[in-house]
């Protein structure tokens, strides 16, 4: 199997246009490997390493199809390429200074941070986004319906938090309610995605 | 994360209401299309089968009648295949086959119907080649 380097990427697909995975209108990335593998983690089927890769110019190219207000990651577990993952920050910024970046993690803040500065030290470039959402999923703190109801950080449950690395966004704009998507493709086939009550994917 | 879960195939179209509602929505007016249990669907050189919806060849001056034919608890659509590839497409402006489309339709009714009952107010609406169903509480 590939090890994911610096120029490519482990993809499980590329959503366009969704309007949950963030503020405004955004092109969502969920990259394929996760070996954190959180008990009830909605997104089981992301986490085997990717048999393909993709380089990372050709990711960055259809993330800015359709001209978007900003990009989200997830996964899968992004900080598990993360060389890979500041190349394509990388170059979504150079094309567009104005596009927002989203990224989430399963790490825990500490580990993510020391993550991000051991790779600026490495002499690689750093991590351009805007917001870190952070932690493990906790199936014990999942976030209930209930709580959905008032706003809340789009997260999956209470142990995790957002960091701010810019001024792009505040933590209000971030908030959200019980919201969720279904994309239907001209196949048939169809995507779910968003915060949903049911967090997790059936055994 | 946001849950992410990918359905490689759409639902099978066992809800009437639902097919014909599909129809509607990919342009077909209400008054072209007929549900019953004995209509008789003419297709090319006029063979005729029995259908339980149908909509007329004129709507789309095609080669044949087309509908859908409840078999086994489901509705299979009966359509002329250059009907489905040309006439139906140009008449209803989708890009690739219409049986497609309607199909295409139905999943985002249904996931619309899911959603409902989980609670959440919901809107379908038409993104270039996509169908979104938004739902919130």
């Amino acid at each position: 199997m590939p090890r994911p380097y610096l120029a490519h990427l482990g993809v499980f697909d590329i959503l366009h246009n969704t309007r949950v995975n963030g503020p405004g209108r955004r092109n969502l990335l969920v990259v394929r490997g996760c070996t954190i593998k959180c008990p009830g983690c909605a997104n089981r089927s992301t986490h085997r390493p990717a048999e393909k890769l993709t380089t990372v110019l050709e990711v960055a190219t259809r993330l800015l199809e359709g001209y978007p207000d900003g990009i989200t990651i997830s996964g899968g577990e992004p900080f598990e390429q993360l060389p890979a993952i500041a190349l394509l920050c990388y170059m979504l910024r150079y094309k567009r200074r104005d596009l927002s970046i989203i990224l989430y993690t399963g790490l825990e803040v500490g580990d993510a941070v020391r993550a991000r500065d051991a790779l600026a030290s490495d002499n690689l470039m750093g991590l351009e986004v805007d917001v870190i959402f952070h932690g493990p999923y906790k199936k014990d703190l999942r976030i209930t319906d209930k709580e959905r109801e008032g706003l809340c950080l789009p997260v999956g449950s209470r142990n995790q938090g957002a960091l701010l690395l810019s001024d792009r966004h505040s933590l209000l704009e971030l908030m959200t309610r019980n919201v969720s998507e279904v994309h239907v493709n001209s196949d048939g086939s169809a995507v779910s995605t968003g915060f949903p009550n049911t967090q997790e994917e059936a055994e | 994360m946001s849950t992410y879960v990918k359905m490689k195939t759409g639902p099978k179209m066992t809800n009437r209401d639902m097919v014909v509602e599909a129809l509607k929505r990919t342009g077909v007016p209400a008054e072209e299309i007929q549900v019953g249990d004995d209509l008789q669907l003419s297709g090319y050189q006029g063979a005729s089968r029995a259908a339980h919806i149908l909509v007329s060849k004129r709507f789309h001056n095609g080669y044949g009648d087309f509908g859908f034919v409840a078999e086994e608890g489901a509705y299979t659509m009966i359509v002329d295949d250059l009907d489905d590839k040309r006439s139906l497409s140009r008449r209803t402006g989708c890009a690739g086959q219409y049986s497609g489309y309607v199909s295409q339709w139905y999943t985002a009714l249904e996931a619309q119907r899911v959603l409902r009952l989980d609670g959440f107010s919901t809107e379908v609406k038409k993104e270039a080649d996509k169908v979104v169903v938004m739902a919130m509480r």
